[in-house]
């Protein structure tokens, strides 16, 4: 076995006229993986898949498969599955027509008995049987998903590419099919690029995050890295809900204080410097801290609750347990928990 | 104010080519409330909203606003805002003039016009593309341009169909917080569609679930969360969904049919039932010492980590816990024996059909 | 007793609706019906101040004041009498027009859609600029022109010929087919010819094996557009047509200046023949000019 990933893009640049897609895009997809690339939308995302797929040509930098340089492999040859985010089913084709098409292409035709087998496999696999002779236009959104997946399985590529494939279904069953797809991608062994901006999918999916901001690479780590250790304030805002809290600080007698006064933690920097102090909602206790804070509004979550407090001179979010029966303008005392105050000095 | 401000009496609706998409409504609405209407996609959600506007006309039932019924009224006589999922902006006109157009149907002075674009626009931190094209926004912007154009008008009620649907998370945050506060702060009567019960926790005085053209339960958020009506609502409030073990009870101990020791069930009629219980209520432990089952996997969600587990029936049950509790972690790689501890505070009863053995 | 009411609110609204649309029904077909009628009359009952319409023998004619007449075939066998000056008779003008008018009709919608495809799918330098010159080319009348192109085509052979008038009609309809099918095709999703590139095709098959198909209903409008205009064109085909290559609606035109009169019931039996072909075609591209209006859905 080679040592190379299945896929190294390095380098990659695209520009759009005035628009810079991408700006030097390095990232590696080992063989067994499931890569989230995490951005807003604008920050590039989409561009990068495609330019991967090779429906779009780069204006500098390079893509290889297993070592093999493909920057300019048309899309047909570089052997990846891409799944659109509307899917792309083609309306007056049975489920079965549909799930047929890439076994079909003269590029890698395959015996009949193989096709009808595969269609089998795939149909079993993420219980689409019944749906086979429907036209694709008569399925539910969560049918879609599943036969829009099964078009990219069924032909076992070398690299799932998928496009925020989760965005127009229900939140509900969104929750349920980042599971699924999770799981299928473990069971076939083959990687997976997966290009979203829900934080809650890139973390509950990912073996590793790619954080993709106005067409630059962020940051790249586990879930749990980047989460706990967000590079800058930009990573740390896109990851978490509700979104973390942050207070721009100057450092004085041994604290960083925001505006106001409030102490945010403990400073050793030199009094009068500057940064940004981030501290996650569920790292600032309601109370047991010196400065008050007026509840402007409380969100019910079920598990939690969540508060809007006026406090530090902004407003911050602060976690409550589910029964505190909190009206709007109770006074809280927020303290932040030792050692969990995110410091970005600048 | 009006305890009945908005009144829904056995509303339904049933389309040309037979399709039933709600099947008899009835909501009281007080005047200042914010009500959520929740539900998967074609419980009839939508479809109760737009003949609350007037875009629909009911097939059945009777809607009454301020005690005026309503319910073969047009639109433009009902004095309802609404606020479309797809941004529907005129794009040959100004932000300004976008804002400014339900104004003008109403026949509000030119002075009076521009003040009012104003201070909404401040409000809503766009008064720099007032100028601006709609085709020259972000989807995060037209949708902030398209809440100022309901806002604007001071309707009797504000309408709402997934506003939020398709915005990046942190927009999304910041819109609903912006809509909860300009609701508090004129009170304006407001329904609400969604299919994101977070959303709908988060937003309203009280949530009504739909299914099936039907209202499956409504309450406060806590109370639908805490006391679903049903399985429905607690599988579909709540994320995770609530956790069901089926079992039999006698002599006070119910004993889930995957095996553990039994659980006291004082009250519970003798014989089948299923027990409910939320992921934060569970907790993991050694396999003696609760429900049996194995790990399948994990999902980790930042300030909280869910461990799925998969039990004797084969049934999926989900454990939260606070990502900085490290007490569990040693036993959850996937494939562990474990235990699954019940928190007696969570457990919920339910009848074999599905329906809240709960005294309400 | 409510049921019932609304079972008969349902059978009146039945009969309101057959009612309308039977008597709009009648309204339109009364002229064919007359032109029909018109090609089996003799040329004098044509013309006689009483309206003639009913077909009778001739025992049951009774005087001047009477609606009925005596069909003939003599207006159809009509057809087959070359006009002066000629030796053609009406069917050489007619499979003219077949000719001419299919063949133009595939070249534009075969040039205009692939053209639209281009203009649709690929940024081209001065695109916009592009499409406004193809556009541009309708805004002159087409009259105009008629004396420099047929300089052009004596100079090259083509007055008389089938090609000729193919050419020019396909040039002059391909402006309208290349707007037309170019909205037809924006609206198509680019992921689906992107998610076959994908997936093992070229660009070439799936262009033929999605977007054809997918642009049916657009390439079906244009065609009808066509085809219309290329059937009724008089005055090129008059100018350019000579004796090779003309079309009905100069046959049409060379029956005015008969010495004995216009003989409708040739004309009449001239024209149905002439509106058939086109009926024809549009009951084929019906279902294709339908299939686009179903889509839509229900949302909850």
């Amino acid at each position: 076995m080679t040592d190379h990933p299945r896929l190294a893009v390095a380098g990659l640049t695209k520009r759009f006229g005035a628009i810079q897609a991408l700006a030097g895009v390095d990232l590696h997809v080992g063989r067994d993986e499931l890569v989230v690339v995490l951005g807003a939308t604008g920050a590039g995302k989409t561009t990068l898949l495609r330019t991967i797929a090779g429906l779009e040509t780069p204006d500098a930098g390079s893509v290889a498969f297993d070592g093999a340089e493909a920057t300019s492999w048309n899309p047909a040859a570089r052997d990846v599955a891409l799944m659109f985010q509307d899917f792309a089913l083609y309306p007056d084709w049975t489920v079965r027509r549909n799930l047929e098409f890439p076994l079909r292409a003269p590029a890698r035709r395959l015996p009949e008995s193989e096709i009808t087998q595969r269609i089998a496999w795939v149909a079993e696999l993420l219980a689409i049987g019944h749906l086979l002779d429907k036209p694709s236009t008569r399925l539910s959104g969560g049918q879609m998903q599943r036969v829009a997946l099964g078009r990219a399985l069924v032909r076992r590529p070398r690299l799932f590419l998928l496009d925020e494939p989760l965005t127009n279904l229900d939140a509900k069953l969104r929750e349920r099919l980042r599971l699924e797809i999770a799981a299928l991608r473990r069971e076939l062994h083959t990687p997976m690029l997966y290009v979203t901006h829900d934080q809650g999918e890139a973390l509950a999916m990912a073996d590793r995050i790619v954080v993709l901001i106005a067409g630059r690479v962020a940051q790249v780590g586990s879930a749990e890295d980047i989460y706990d250790r967000p590079a800058s304030p930009e990573v740390a805002r896109l990851l978490g809900h509700p979104p973390i809290n942050l207070i721009a600080a100057t450092a004085s007698d041994g604290f960083w204080r925001a505006g106001d006064g409030t102490p945010l933690a403990p400073a050793t920097a030199t009094v009068g410097s500057r940064a940004t102090i981030g501290i996650r909602p569920e790292h600032l206790a309601p109370n047991g801290g010196p400065r008050p804070a007026q509840i402007r509004v409380v969100q019910h979550h079920g598990a939690y609750q969540v508060a809007t407090v006026a406090w530090a001179g902004g407003e911050s979010h602060v976690l409550l347990p589910p029964e505190a029966a909190l009206p709007i303008g109770t006074e809280l005392h927020p303290s932040v928990v030792q050692d969990r105050a995110l410091i970005w000095p600048g | 104010m009006s305890k009945d401000f908005l009144v829904l009496d056995q509303v339904a609706k049933t389309y040309a080519d037979g399709t039933v998409a709600v099947r008899g409504i009835d909501l009281r609405i007080a005047e200042g409330e914010f009500v959520v209407l929740l539900g998967p996609s074609g419980c009839g959600k939508t479809t109760t909203l737009r003949m609350v506007a007037g875009l629909e006309l009911a097939t059945g039932g009777t809607i009454r606003l301020d005690g005026k019924d309503v319910t073969g009224l047009p639109p433009s006589q009902r004095d309802v805002g609404f606020v479309f999922q797809f941004y529907a902006l005129y794009p040959h006109l100004r932000v300004a003039d976008n804002i400014a157009f339900p104004l003008v149907a109403t026949g509000v002075p030119p002075r009076e016009r521009k003040e009012r674009v104003a201070a909404v626009a401040e409000s809503l931190g766009i008064t720099g593309l007032l100028d601006r094209s709609p085709r020259q926004l972000s989807g995060g912007d037209r949708q902030r341009v398209s809440l100022a154009r309901a806002m604007v008008r001071r309707p009797r009620v504000w309408l709402m169909d997934e506003p939020l649907g398709t915005l990046d998370a942190d927009v999304r945050d910041t819109l609903r917080d912006f809509i909860r506060e300009q609701q508090l702060a004129h009170r304006v009567t407001t329904l609400y569609v969604t299919h994101d019960q977070e959303e709908a926790m988060a937003l309203a005085d009280r949530v009504v679930v739909m299914d099936a053209g039907l209202i499956q339960q409504a309450g406060p958020p806590a109370a639908v969360y805490d006391r679903p009506a049903n399985r429905f609502v607690a599988t579909f409030v709540g994320s995770p969904g609530m956790n069901f073990l089926p079992g039999a009870s006698g002599e006070g101990l119910f004993v889930p049919s995957a095996g553990g020791p039994g659980i006291a069930a004082a009250g519970l009629p003798p014989g089948p039932a299923i027990l409910g219980i939320r992921a934060e209520h569970l907790r993991l432990t050694t396999v003696g010492a609760g429900v049996p089952g194995t790990v399948a996997g994990g999902e980790y969600l930042g300030a909280w980590r869910l461990v799925h587990v998969r039990l004797g029936d084969g049934s999926l049950a989900v454990v939260r816990s606070p990502s900085s509790d490290r007490s569990d972690r040693p036993a959850s790689a996937i494939g562990d024996a474990v235990g699954l501890a019940i928190a007696p505070a969570g457990v919920r009863w339910f009848a074999t059909d599905g329906s809240s053995l709960e005294a309400r | 007793m409510s049921a019932a009411r609304s079972w008969d609110e349902r059978g009146a609204w039945r009969w309101l609706r057959f009612v309308v649309l039977a008597g709009y029904a009648g309204i339109a077909l009364v002229p064919l019906l007359w032109l029909a009628l018109t090609s089996i009359k003799a040329a004098t009952d044509t013309t006689s101040t009483t309206a003639r319409f009913i077909p009778a023998a001739e025992s049951a004619v009774s005087g001047a004041a009477s609606h009925s007449f005596v069909p003939t075939a003599a207006g159809w066998t009509g057809l087959h009498t070359p006009l002066p000056g000629s030796p053609a008779t009406f069917l050489d003008f007619l499979l003219s027009s077949l000719i001419i008018g299919l063949a133009s009709t595939v070249a534009a919608v075969a040039l205009g859609t692939v053209t639209a495809y281009g203009f649709s799918r690929f940024r081209i330098a001065g695109g916009k600029d592009w499409l406004f010159f193809i556009l541009s080319t309708r805004f002159m009348p087409p009259l105009a022109v008629v004396a420099p192109v047929l300089l052009m085509y004596q100079q090259s052979g083509l007055t008389g010929t089938h090609l000729g008038l193919i050419l020019l009609y396909t040039v002059f309809n391909l402006s309208l087919a290349v707007w037309l099918m170019k909205g037809f095709i924006d609206e198509i999703p680019r992921a689906f010819e992107e998610s076959a590139l994908v997936d093992g095709y070229t660009r070439t098959q799936a262009f033929f094996r999605i977007i054809l198909p997918q642009a049916r209903t657009g390439m079906a409008v244009t065609a009808v557009f066509c085809l219309i205009a290329a059937w009724n064109e008089y005055g090129f085909a008059l100018v350019l047509g000579g004796q090779g290559a003309a079309t009905v609606p100069v046959w049409f035109a060379g029956l005015q200046g008969n010495i004995s009169g216009v003989p409708w019931p040739v004309v009449a039996a001239g024209a149905v023949l002439f509106v058939t072909p086109l009926v024809v075609f549009a009951v084929l591209v019906r279902n294709h000019l339908l299939r686009g209006m179903t889509f839509g859905t229900v949302k909850g």
